[in-house]
């Protein structure tokens, strides 16, 4: 009688030890960070993910408010009220903190920036093509460095994230001196001239180019007034021999027309 | 040897002869009833014979009193010649005398039944019998009723039988000196000794009467009086007497504590249930297992899980409240846990149960709106004031008279449809609520059959249950088996098994939301009654948005139902299976193995005439979606049951693991090329497949020991180990503690009669509630498209992280501690148990805003704080008891206070989300209850104008500046000289103080009555729909309250309806505000049904043993100010941050139900 007690508790243990992986369960359904960054096409999609904030609404249309609002170059004929306010707070230089635009811009350059780092973190630690893993980190250099600087340019010190977040770090961000941030964007830029290819085909269309760097890192120069710097990049992109001015200004903006000799980025 | 066979002992006089002569009884009986002490009987007699014959005298005594004799002719010398004189003598001394020089004896059985018989003592009647023959008797319950499938054994031996459907059993005992172990579940054992019988008719005592009630409770079962956790237990006529359909709607009322709220009343639908008031902003849904399967804790608003459970089936359901019960249940027991455990198998003959009903659902209430031509009128004045009032865009230089001559059409946006100008002329009068609402029949057929050898007992049921809704096209069908099979295999191994396949059936309408989003119920509120339901050619009218001619775009109640199409059908078979070894005396293992498998289906179709209003027809469309998930469980418990001296020990200890798999695949086209099919034909473009799986390993132990019957300590844990949780938080430990002391079993307390038992309990423990997504902690990646590439661009596909992975993520975590006492007076006639208690739930499960310079928005994490503090009180009292007329009462009384400690860093207050209502209502702040009410604080009408110049701010300028006499008054609350959003506060609570439900059982006769009352204090209903009712606007048809409405400043109305005008520059007075936040407290007659039990003398005839014929209503009657169709909806369902809000729930019917319970 004792042996089958003793057997019952043995079961029991035994059962309870075992399966630890029993409560290890990936999603079937759905891609995980942990499963996904793997291969060339995964950063593929990934690099395209960062662009995709800028075809978004929420950040194209605080860009538009924010960078074009207060000048002369566009105005708003929104209805007064709620929904027009936004804009109307722009436009009449009243901007109040809790301006939706102030909100969606942040958010989303930030948004952008995450996906940057989550290329760039990733990638050394991946085997493929040397090519595109530099034209990857290219991009997401590129982009990242191109949300930095219209930040800066926004609201002074802005926290520098280059890291992929976790919960609590994202407690611990703080912001940074404007110098740090340009450093930062010059180094990105510099790293993405170097990284990027001179031109795309098919639907890579539209995609950061070298050009696009030197002329970004060049406009980042003239901001700061760095006009010895500034002439010098900016000479480099005439010297890719890829740009022109479009003879009819009115081509500049036609749909029919993307992607055109004076299109840069 | 026939037979002993009594088979009524209320045998008439004439028919005692005959039955005297069939039985021979009296061989067997000579020598097991040797000792009979006849009791004396209190009857005189008076006799003075002389060699009169045996049989006249007996009959002479018959005359004389109400005793019947039974006896055989066969042995009985009934022409024997007797003499004997007495006078006022009792019966038994005058039968000793009699009898006496015959060698009979005699026994007394109840019900004045005498029976004679040769006295055994006789030498030569001892010699002709060797073995015995067989004892026979009758087993009767406390009220006198038979009682089938009783166990009797004699005790240490194997020999045992069961009492037949008349109580009588027959048994063969080994010897003179045996004891007879009568035994019945649910009533206390019984032994009898055959040598010194002087009954053979045994009444068995119930066992709630002294607290020997079992109850079950988590993995196992407890005496009530050993039970230190609060637990409340439904159970027999309370369950068994109110025909409702659905099992939440059962527990109704019932239980302290516990408050059921049936949010929508459309068939199949499920209640929100708060065990001790919402302990999370996530689910507070409790725990249902269903005979130890814990089938989930989710609310579904269209098809609820217990839908499929057959309330029929269902033996008892007990509520788990407090720590001490719930921590057994680890990460699933913070909502508390409601056991259902079902009708097992009874030894003896089948018993078949047929129980059929039918009736019919109505509508309890209807609005009272206005009707067709008083709408017309409203219409036109809302015009008339509208245009006066705007000098702004009014042509200047008229006379007041003039403005209202000005031609319609010459009014701009103040213009209205020719049809209304005149309308006394007006045809129509629809009555949208009675297009829409019907009386709808329903029925259920329910039948059961138990029965069983005493070794293997079943249970078999079937029903069918058919409810049409009290919205058109809505209803539930639903077909429910169940095969409940229990098998003693040896003496140490039981096995059994359960299994209970259903299928429900929903024809769902979603009557909720928006007018113009498809809500038909809001639609028939506001939907113009001047208007037929079809034109002339057979298409529904439908009134379009019409701002230039002021008219609200509304669908046609009518066609948002009938050409819509939602099925929901649910398919389950939960199947449990489970060993039972006996290893040593005390010690036993118990393994289970269980299967729940569902089947869910929807299908959803809009056919092209479905139109909501402002937009023209869409195309047909079609979306199915099925699921199909199973979910295992094995557990292995070993129980120990010892009692060494005056310790008793029972204690568990236990290993379970459950895994959940569900697949999901939905396929949709939005645009049909017509409407003669309701399922996706063509190409669809809204097709997903979705897999989830959960597992879930657990340790627990528990202890329980009783010193004496006086102390009692029980101690639990529970260790859990889920895959929802991240890899550093995965395992969680749950323990509880829990202390008894029953003062009455004190030697200092044995000598008061006033109470019969005084328990005082307290507990203390914590346990948790896992209620998340299946992969939270994961940093999931998100699919999208991107147009990128040369010329116009093409769709390319991108991948993005859409969450931030956790490994922290852990249980919410609910700290209970309870103090109660349970206390019996007289002899267990009147119970009182009061609770106290204390509950907070920390590290709630909260999506928090985190910086967004983080890349996220918001992460899942474990923040926040929540208390719930109150007590409660049952009562429960046997006012009457005995004879014809009984009555109980039983009572409960709850009241809860909740309130938010914490909501993370930021303490950022929740708000409710907005959908199709209106943004902000409902807000959840640290201090307060959750889901409190938000909005403007409404202070009537102005009376007049002088009134309306008056309100002014502190620098003298007008606070509402447009305002006019009849307008609506908003309170400045910050004070600021104007009316806006900053001038919302708190408004109201959507919370109960008090929830109590009352019982009253009558019995007289044959009849019994069953009264359910129950109701809420103190909690407040958010009437949406009465925003658009009373916006005075003209746009829609309005609630008859718009009758008071201001006239003049002769006629004022009643001072909180304002004027009818269209476009008013003082703001519309739909603004969420304090007049929408109406008292909900209620008071519902929430049952009434009266049984007629047909006596056995009648149904004998038919060889029927029981009948009952049945009648009752529900929800006969609600006491509320509320003024919506039903105080109980809500809109959000189950959602913690968002109750009591009405848009146009489902009401819920007043039921009508006839019906008949026959056993056969």
């Amino acid at each position: 009688m004792r042996n089958k007690f003793f057997l019952s508790i043995i079961v029991i243990v035994f059962f309870a030890s075992c399966k630890k992986s029993f409560l290890d369960k990936v999603p079937p359904s759905s891609l995980t960070s942990e499963i996904f960054f793997k291969t060339a096409s995964d950063f593929n999609l990934a690099t395209i993910g960062i662009y995709d904030v800028l075809q978004g609404r929420s950040y194209s249309e605080s860009s538009w408010a924010l960078m074009e609002m207060s000048t002369d170059n566009t105005y708003t004929n929104a209805p007064a009220g709620a929904f027009g306010e936004i804009w109307y707070q722009v436009e009449e230089f009243r901007v109040l903190q809790d301006n939706a635009h102030l909100n969606n811009q942040w958010q989303f350059s930030y948004r952008a920036i995450g996906r940057a780092n989550t290329v760039i973190n990733r990638i050394a630690n991946v085997q493929f093509a040397q090519t595109l893993k530099d034209q990857y980190e290219g991009e997401a250099l590129f982009l990242r460095a191109s949300m930095y600087f219209n930040l800066v340019r926004l609201f002074g010190d802005v926290p520098i994230v280059l890291e992929e977040q976790s919960v609590l770090n994202s407690f611990r961000i703080s912001r940074q001196p404007v110098a740090d941030v340009y450093r930062q964007i010059i180094s990105d830029l510099t790293a993405a001239d170097i990284k990027l290819p001179l031109a795309y085909t098919g639907n890579d269309i539209g995609r950061a180019t070298r050009g696009a760097a030197k002329a970004m890192l060049g406009k980042v120069y003239l901001t700061q007034k760095n006009y010895t710097e500034a002439a010098a990049k900016l000479r480099e992109v005439i010297a890719l021999g890829r740009y022109n001015l479009l003879p009819n200004i009115v081509d500049v903006f036609r749909a029919s027309n993307a992607n055109h000799a004076e299109s840069i980025f | 040897m026939m037979n002993f066979a009594f088979r009524n002992y209320e045998l008439h006089r004439q028919t005692i002869q005959r039955i005297a002569c069939i039985m021979k009884i009296s061989v067997f009986l000579l020598l097991f009833c040797l000792q009979v002490a006849a009791r004396s009987s209190g009857q005189l007699v008076t006799l003075d014979v002389h060699n009169e014959k045996l049989e006249k005298v007996l009959k002479l005594i018959e005359q004389q009193t109400t005793y019947r004799f039974i006896y055989s002719t066969q042995i009985v010398p009934l022409q024997n010649g007797v003499s004997i004189q007495v006078k006022d003598r009792n019966v038994t001394e005058v039968l000793k005398q009699l009898l006496n020089g015959l060698n009979l004896i005699f026994i007394e059985k109840i019900g004045k039944v005498i029976v004679i018989y040769p006295d055994s003592k006789d030498p030569e009647r001892k010699k002709s019998n060797e073995s015995l023959p067989p004892f026979g008797g009758k087993v009767l319950d406390d009220n006198g009723k038979p009682l089938q499938g009783a166990s009797i054994q004699v005790k240490g031996t194997n020999i045992g039988t069961l009492s037949d459907e008349n109580g009588l059993f027959s048994i063969n005992v080994p010897s003179s000196k045996s004891i007879l172990l009568i035994s019945y579940s649910g009533f206390m054992s019984q032994e009898v000794s055959v040598s010194n019988v002087s009954n053979l008719i045994i009444q068995l005592v119930r066992k709630n009467a002294v607290g020997e009630e079992v109850i079950i409770v988590g993995y196992g079962t407890q005496r009530k009086k050993d039970i230190t956790g609060s637990v409340a237990t439904l159970k027999g006529a309370d369950l068994n007497q109110v025909p409702l359909t659905n099992l939440d709607q059962k527990l109704q009322g019932q239980i302290a504590g516990v408050q059921v709220s049936q949010t929508s009343g459309n068939p199949g639908g499920g209640a929100t249930i708060r065990i001790r008031g919402a302990g999370t902003i996530g689910n507070n849904q409790p725990l249902f297992v269903v005979d130890g399967f814990p089938i989930g804790n989710v609310f579904a608003s269209e098809v609820s899980p217990l839908t499929t459970i057959s309330p029929e089936d269902i033996e008892s359901i007990e509520v788990l409240k407090d720590a001490s019960s719930t921590a057994i249940y680890g990460s699933r027991g913070a909502n508390g846990v409601i056991l259902i455990t079902t009708k097992k198998g009874k030894s003896g003959k089948a018993n078949v149960g047929l129980s059929v009903s039918t009736g019919f659902q109505e509508l309890g209430k209807k609005i009272p709106l206005l009707n067709g031509r008083e709408y017309a009128d409203f219409y036109v004045e809302t015009r008339n004031t509208g245009w006066n009032d705007r000098v702004d865009i009014r042509p200047a230089a008229q006379t007041p008279d003039q403005y209202l001559s000005t031609p319609n059409a010459q009014r701009g946006n103040f213009r209205v449809f020719d049809y209304f100008l005149d309308p006394a002329a007006i045809p129509f009068n629809t009555d949208w609520q009675d297009e829409i609402f019907r009386k709808a029949p329903m029925s259920n057929y329910q039948l059961n059959i138990t029965g069983g050898s005493d070794k293997v007992k079943y249970m078999f049921s079937g029903g069918y249950m058919n409810q049409q809704g009290i919205v058109i096209n809505s209803g539930l069908s639903r077909y429910s088996f169940r095969l409940n099979l229990d098998a003693e295999l040896t003496s140490k191994l039981k096995v059994g098994v359960n299994l209970s396949p259903s299928f429900a059936d929903v024809d769902f309408v979603n009557t909720q939301g928006h007018f113009n989003q498809g809500s038909p119920i809001t639609a028939a509120l506001v939907m113009s009654p001047s208007i037929p339901v079809y034109n002339p050619d057979g298409t529904y009218t439908q009134q379009l948005n019409r701002t230039d001619m002021n008219l609200g775009s509304v669908g046609n109640p009518v066609a948002l139902i009938k050409e819509a199409t939602r099925k929901r059908t649910n398919g389950r078979l939960l199947a449990n299976t489970f060993f039972d070894y006996t290893i040593i005396r005390g010690l036993r293992f118990r393994t289970s193995l269980g299967i729940s498998y569902l089947n869910e289906r929807s299908r959803d179709f809009t056919s092209s005439r479905w139109a909501r209003g402002a937009s023209p027809a869409a195309p047909a469309a079609a979306q199915t979606s099925a699921q199909e998930s199973i979910s295992w469980l094995n557990e292995n418990t070993l129980h120990f049951n010892r009692s060494f001296g005056k310790h008793k020990v029972d204690a568990l200890v236990g290993y379970t693991a459950q895994n959940f798999a569900g697949e999901r695949m939905s396929n949709g086209r939005s645009s049909l090329p017509n409407d003669l099919l309701q399922y996706v034909v063509g190409p669809s473009d809204q097709g997903a497949t979705s897999v989830n799986e959960w597992s879930l390993i657990s340790n627990l132990g528990r202890v329980n020991y009783n010193y004496d019957g006086k102390y009692l300590l029980t101690a639990s844990v529970r260790r859990d180990g889920s895959s929802r949780f991240g890899a550093n938080n995965r395992w969680g430990t749950f323990p509880s503690a829990a202390i008894g002391w029953v003062l009455t079993e004190e030697l200092f307390m044995k000598k008061q009669k006033i109470f019969s038992q005084i328990k005082l309990r307290s507990s203390y423990g914590k346990t948790g509630n896992f209620e998340i997504g299946n992969y939270e902690t994961y940093s999931l990646l998100s699919s999208g498209q991107y147009v990128g590439g040369g010329g116009l661009g093409n769709n390319l596909n991108i991948f993005t992280i859409a969450t931030i992975a956790n490994p922290d993520l852990t249980w919410e975590t609910g700290y209970k501690w309870d103090i109660g006492a349970d206390i019996s007076f007289l002899g267990g006639r009147i119970n009182l148990t009061a609770d106290y208690y204390r509950n907070t739930t920390e590290d709630m499960l909260l999506d928090v805003e985190i910086p967004s310079s983080s890349s996220f928005n918001s992460a899942l994490q474990n923040i926040g704080k929540v208390e719930n503090k109150g007590w409660e009180l049952a009562l429960t009292t046997e006012n009457i008891k005995g004879g014809k007329f009984s009555w109980n009462t039983s009572f409960n009384l709850s009241y809860n206070e909740n309130k938010v400690l914490d909501l993370g860093a930021f303490g950022t207050r929740i708000f409710a989300s907005s959908a199709s209502l209106i943004n902000q209502i409902a807000v959840t702040e640290v201090g307060r209850p959750m889901g409190q009410f938000f909005g403007r604080v409404r202070e009537g009408v102005f009376m007049t104008q002088a009134e309306a110049d008056a309100y002014v701010g502190r620098n003298g300028s007008k606070i509402q500046p447009f305002a006019k006499a009849g307008d609506v008054k908003w309170t400045d609350i910050n004070g600021d000289g104007r009316i806006d959003d900053n001038d919302r506060t708190f408004i109201g609570s959507p919370l109960p103080d008090f929830v109590f439900g009352f019982t009253n059982n009558f019995t007289y006769a044959g009849f019994d009555l069953n009264i359910i009352i129950n109701g809420t204090t103190g909690n407040k209903m958010a009437n949406l729909p009465l925003r658009w009712m009373t916006n005075n606007a003209g746009n829609l048809n309005q609630h008859a309250l718009t009758r008071n409405g201001w006239k003049s400043e002769q006629d004022p109305g009643d001072g909180q309806t304002p004027r009818a005008i269209q476009n008013t520059r003082n703001g519309g007075p739909d603004f969420f505000s304090s007049y929408y936040v109406e008292d909900a407290s209620f008071l519902r007659i929430r049952n009434v049904s009266l049984g007629y039990t047909f006596p056995q003398k009648m149904l004998s005839r038919f060889k029927i043993p029981s009948a009952r014929l049945f009648a009752s209503v529900a929800n006969l009657h609600t006491f509320t100010k509320y003024r919506g169709y039903d105080p109980e909806t809500n809109e959000r369902g189950n959602e913690a941050v968002a109750q009591g809000i009405d848009l146009g729930g489902y009401p819920i019917a007043r039921t009508w139900q006839f019906g008949i319970n026959v056993n056969f």
